[in-house]
């Protein structure tokens, strides 16, 4: 068993040492960290930051938890799934090596790797000592909070990929596996100060406490840290990531024992697609647009003629969450009905297919986005989402506010949209490069860059219940931001700050969605963590630039006697320099993918 | 919009022979040589000047066309026609650059240098209008796995424009001609190797492209399903279609193309028609001769005869293998000698090279 183990940990460890991608996270990582470096020194000079080292170490700490909580969604899924998708799990199982060899095998040089990640930092980090504001111990616990986290993310990864067929699935599984429960906890925490939250509640939280990483460096980051170093957060990241090995252990054989057979699946999805049009769902979108009016017509007199309250004092709230129930619930049942009714048609499913440059919208729609189906699952989920805020706002905050409501719904929708848009377009390009059809893509009547821009509106097309989500909040939002930025600043400038804010967080998205793009037709897994990393990275370089320009600018300003117009140019330099940026970045970005595009299908 | 009617080889108004007569005359230079010929394969191909026929006369006509790839030179200074309406082959070992030259024909790669026509119009210049035009099916299985076959078809015709009646019709037609009609439902994923290939076929003609360019098709393919192929590629022949096949299963390219190149180490090795390539060396032309009963003396009255240079027989039976002077008129008139030595004959046929012979004599050893 032993010479199989270490036969997989030396091809793991040789395999990523010839990865460029593991070499660009290194370099990345000594990027983030010299940028804090140098804002600790700039801090330090300016007089400005009380304990630089403090914030230097505020900074790293949680970079690598950003990294940390990533790798668990990448870097570790394809520990097994990478062998399934390549074919070659029954050809190790065939040589010899049993389950225990080829999950230590695998495992081993990926956890060894993010261990010594974390451990090569151990003595660059002291320099936050000698900055002053952080103590030896701080330092100590806090990167053995980090490993402990990491072994439960290899965890979580391991068993991710013993049990799914594909690295994508797996990583669906760890993002479930670790966005739940963190949501969860902002949630409950966001309406903790409460008093009408149940007494249970505060226990749950605790107990997810300890298994928040979160909570545990806010811990021992706080001022007068005295506690140990190995605190009760590692012993149960380490017990949680041992046993979820031994499970994935127990469970190997019988998740890998037989091939995966796309053909069942595929049967399955077959039958759903050929029942479940666009059109039965347009019809039932039709049919149940009345009872939603009716609803918010007939609520409230309802509720009042059921309970007996005034008409007056029936919650708006509650009209809230009967409406996103009745479009939850609804949809579906009726959507069900209408497929039900509606004949096949004669000619099979010929005739489906949109024409000419939508057929590749129509395409990534139906076998990327999930088709039909998948936009009645999104149309649910994002409504019960809603209705939920509605009622977590309503029940526990004890009042709810359409401001409130609709910042709640924009932001979940933008970052919900985002991420959707750039995993659609992400899978929508990588499935090309895997089933080796770019060649015949581009083989068709029309430009790279129209081929490009119709996989852009497919999965812009899936996005249409998470866009009208963001669309109504963003409404009430934006109005109360121009209202509140003219109430800080002066008008022009405020109105304008709000503008170019505006404008530098949709060019970030183009960036992250570019960036996507690119690594979707560059590297196997993980595109969407690497882009969103780049772009975290990108963010943050410009953050600060832009902080130290204004504070240029300030110093400046005031230095000059200042006038009004260069009042607003102060404040406006940062923005205008980053929508600069940021624009060339896109533009560089956009015709990279194109040339990537076509270097692919002239190779495939 | 495409007008987009495959016809069926029964409708076919092509004359099945049309393609081959027409590669025969124009394959020879109008001068009468051998358009590109350089059967030693220790020379450098040939340098004297070519004569080309225009390029809107020609389905392919490529010129002087050089690819690299970094420090590699993937094929230098090729040129070589192919005619409408022909079965052409084009042969070479691995590495040779054989799926260079079709990438570059297709418009997946751009020239360096040198020129690309089809049918007249410029691969680098008139991308889209040259598009519509070719179908390419790639050497390996570039599909949509969770898609069924319709659904797959039904994708790229909407795609090339069609509306859904002409959909409904091609998809119909090219299913009828790669005979995938009772698999139209089923999903690509679990389907055979060989019925993929034909779906692949499939896909190439739903355009209805003047000009077919297969990569390999019959690789990987069991010898049913490789004589299905061919099947399909004389039909489509019949139909009227250019074919540029390229191929390393040299029987069955010997079997079915009218004309050839054989390209090795990214030179052209030579180009023109397919029996011109595997007629007998210059200085003979072989013949073999089968008797049906016994003769005495008949070697010597075949030696007797003023065409035959040698006549020699092949050991323990009644086959007999001549060489005579070559000529134009040299079939003719050593069949009407043999007559009339009133002999009882079984059969008498010209021995032509096998395309491996040539294959070999014409690339050289080793890999790139």
């Amino acid at each position: 068993m032993l010479r199989g183990t270490l036969a997989l940990m030396t091809r793991g460890l040789r395999f990523d040492c010839r990865r460029w991608q593991m070499h660009a996270l290194r370099f990345l990582l000594v990027g983030f960290f010299l940028l804090f470096l140098f804002i600790a020194w700039f801090g330090s000079l300016t007089a400005l930051a009380s304990a630089p080292g403090l914030s230097f170490f505020w900074s790293i700490t949680f970079t690598n938890f950003a990294f940390v909580t990533l790798a668990g969604m990448s870097f570790f899924t394809s520990t097994i799934t990478e062998e399934k998708e390549e074919q070659t799990l029954g050809l190790l199982k065939m040589a010899g090596v049993n389950p225990l060899g080829i999950l230590l095998g695998k495992i081993g040089p990926r956890l060894a790797n993010a261990l010594l990640l974390l451990a090569i930092q151990f003595p660059f980090v002291q320099l936050a000592v000698t900055l002053g504001g952080v103590l030896h111990r701080q330092v100590q616990a806090v990167y053995i909070t980090l490993a402990g986290y990491i072994v439960l993310m290899a965890g979580l990864g391991l068993i991710a990929s013993v049990i799914a067929h594909q690295t994508r699935r797996a990583a669906l599984m760890v993002s479930t596996a670790i966005l739940v429960p963190l949501a969860a906890q902002v949630v409950v925490y966001g309406f903790l100060s409460s008093s009408r939250l149940p007494v249970g509640v505060y226990d749950i939280v605790d107990w997810l406490s300890i298994w928040s990483v979160v909570e545990r460096l806010r811990e021992v980051m706080s001022l007068g840290f005295d506690g140990a170093p190995v605190g009760r957060q590692f012993y149960a990241h380490l017990a949680a990531g041992t046993s979820l090995f031994v499970v994935s252990w127990l469970i190997f054989e019988r998740c890998t024992h037989q091939p995966h057979a796309p053909t069942e699946s595929g049967e399955v999805s077959r039958q759903v697609r050929r029942r479940l049009r666009f059109r039965s769902l347009g019809t039932a979108m039709l049919v149940i647009l009345p009872v939603l009016l009716a609803v918010l017509l007939a609520y409230s007199h309802a509720r009042s003629a059921i309970t007996g309250i005034a008409f007056q004092q029936v919650p708006v709230y509650e009209v809230v969450v009967a409406l996103c129930l009745t479009l939850a619930v609804g949809l579906p049942i009726v959507t069900l009905i209408v497929a039900a009714v509606r004949p096949t048609a004669d000619s099979g499913d010929i005739g489906e297919c949109w024409p000419n440059a939508r057929s590749i919208v129509w395409k990534d729609l139906t076998f990327v986005s999930g088709g039909a189906l998948g936009m009645l699952v999104r149309v649910s989920l994002y409504s019960l989402v809603t209705g939920l805020i509605a009622f977590l706002m309503g029940v526990f905050s004890g009042e709810w506010h359409l401001t409130v409501q609709a910042a709640w719904m924009f932001g979940i929708g933008l970052v919900a949209g985002t991420l959707e848009l750039a995993s659609n377009l992400g899978r929508s390009l990588r499935t090309e490069v895997q089933s080796q059809t770019l060649s015949t893509l581009t083989l068709l009547p029309r430009t790279v860059r129209s081929l490009l821009w119709s996989k852009v509106i497919g999965g812009l097309a899936a996005l249409i219940p998470a866009g009208v989500m963001t669309l109504i909040g963003g409404v009430f939002v934006f109005v109360r931001l121009v209202a509140e930025a003219r109430d800080g600043l002066d008008s022009l400038t405020g109105v304008l700050v709000v503008l170019m804010t505006v404008v530098v967080v949709v060019l970030e998205i183009l960036v992250f969605l570019e960036l996507t793009a690119f690594f979707a037709l560059t590297v196997r897994w993980g595109y969407v963590v690497l882009a969103l990393i780049c772009t975290y990275f990108m963010n943050t370089t410009g953050w600060i630039i832009g902080v130290m320009l204004s504070l240029v600018g300030l110093i400046g300003g005031s230095a000059t006697g200042g006038s009004r117009i260069v009042a607003i140019l102060i404040v406006m330099l940062p923005w205008i320099l980053a929508i600069g940026i940021t624009l060339v970045v896109v533009i560089a970005l956009y015709h990279a993918i194109e040339s990537r595009i076509r270097r692919l299908a002239g190779e495939s | 919009m495409n007008d987009v009617t495959p016809q069926l080889p029964a409708g076919s108004p092509a004359d099945p022979d049309a393609g081959a007569t027409d590669v025969e005359t124009t394959d020879q230079a109008p001068d009468g040589s051998s358009p590109v010929a350089s059967p030693d394969p220790s020379h450098q191909p040939t340098t004297e000047p070519q004569r080309f026929l225009p390029a809107d006369e020609v389905a392919i006509d490529v010129r002087d066309l050089s690819h690299r790839f970094g420090n590699h030179l993937a094929v230098e200074r090729v040129s070589f026609q192919v005619t409408p309406r022909s079965l052409h082959g084009f042969v070479g070992p691995n590495g040779a650059g054989k799926t260079t030259v079709l990438k570059l024909i297709c418009t997946l790669l751009r020239p360096q240098s040198g020129s690309v026509h089809v049918h007249g119009k410029d691969v680098d210049r008139q991308t889209k209008e040259v598009r519509r035009q070719i179908g390419f099916m790639p050497d390996h299985f570039s599909m949509y796995r969770q898609m069924t076959v319709t659904e797959y078809l039904d994708f790229f015709a909407a795609a090339y424009g069609l509306n859904v009646a002409d959909r409904q019709r091609v998809i119909g037609d090219v299913l009828a001609l790669t005979d995938m009609d009772g698999r139209r439902d089923s999903l690509i994923s679990g389907l055979s190797r060989g019925m993929q290939q034909r779906v692949g076929l499939a896909r190439v003609l739903v355009n209805d492209p003047d000009l077919l360019l297969l990569d390999e098709p019959a690789s990987g393919l069991d010898p049913r399903a490789r004589i299905e192929l061919m099947e399909i590629l004389r039909a489509l022949r019949q139909m009227g279609k250019t074919i540029f096949i390229s191929s390393h299963i040299l029987s069955e390219l010997a079997e079915l193309c009218d004309s050839v190149t054989i390209i090795d180490r990214g030179h052209i090795r030579y180009s023109g028609g397919m029996r011109d390539l595997l007629k007998q060396d210059s200085d003979a032309a072989v013949y073999r001769l089968t008797l049906s009963e016994e003769q005495p003396g008949i070697e010597d009255r075949l030696l007797g005869l003023d065409e035959v240079m040698s006549a020699e027989r092949i050991e323990g039976s009644l086959e007999f293998r001549i060489r005579c002077n070559p000529g134009s008129e040299t079939d003719n008139r050593l069949l009407a000698a043999v007559l009339g030595l009133e002999i009882p004959i079984e059969s008498f046929q010209k021995e032509l090279r096998h395309l491996n012979e040539a294959f070999m004599d014409l690339t050289e050893q080793g890999v790139r």
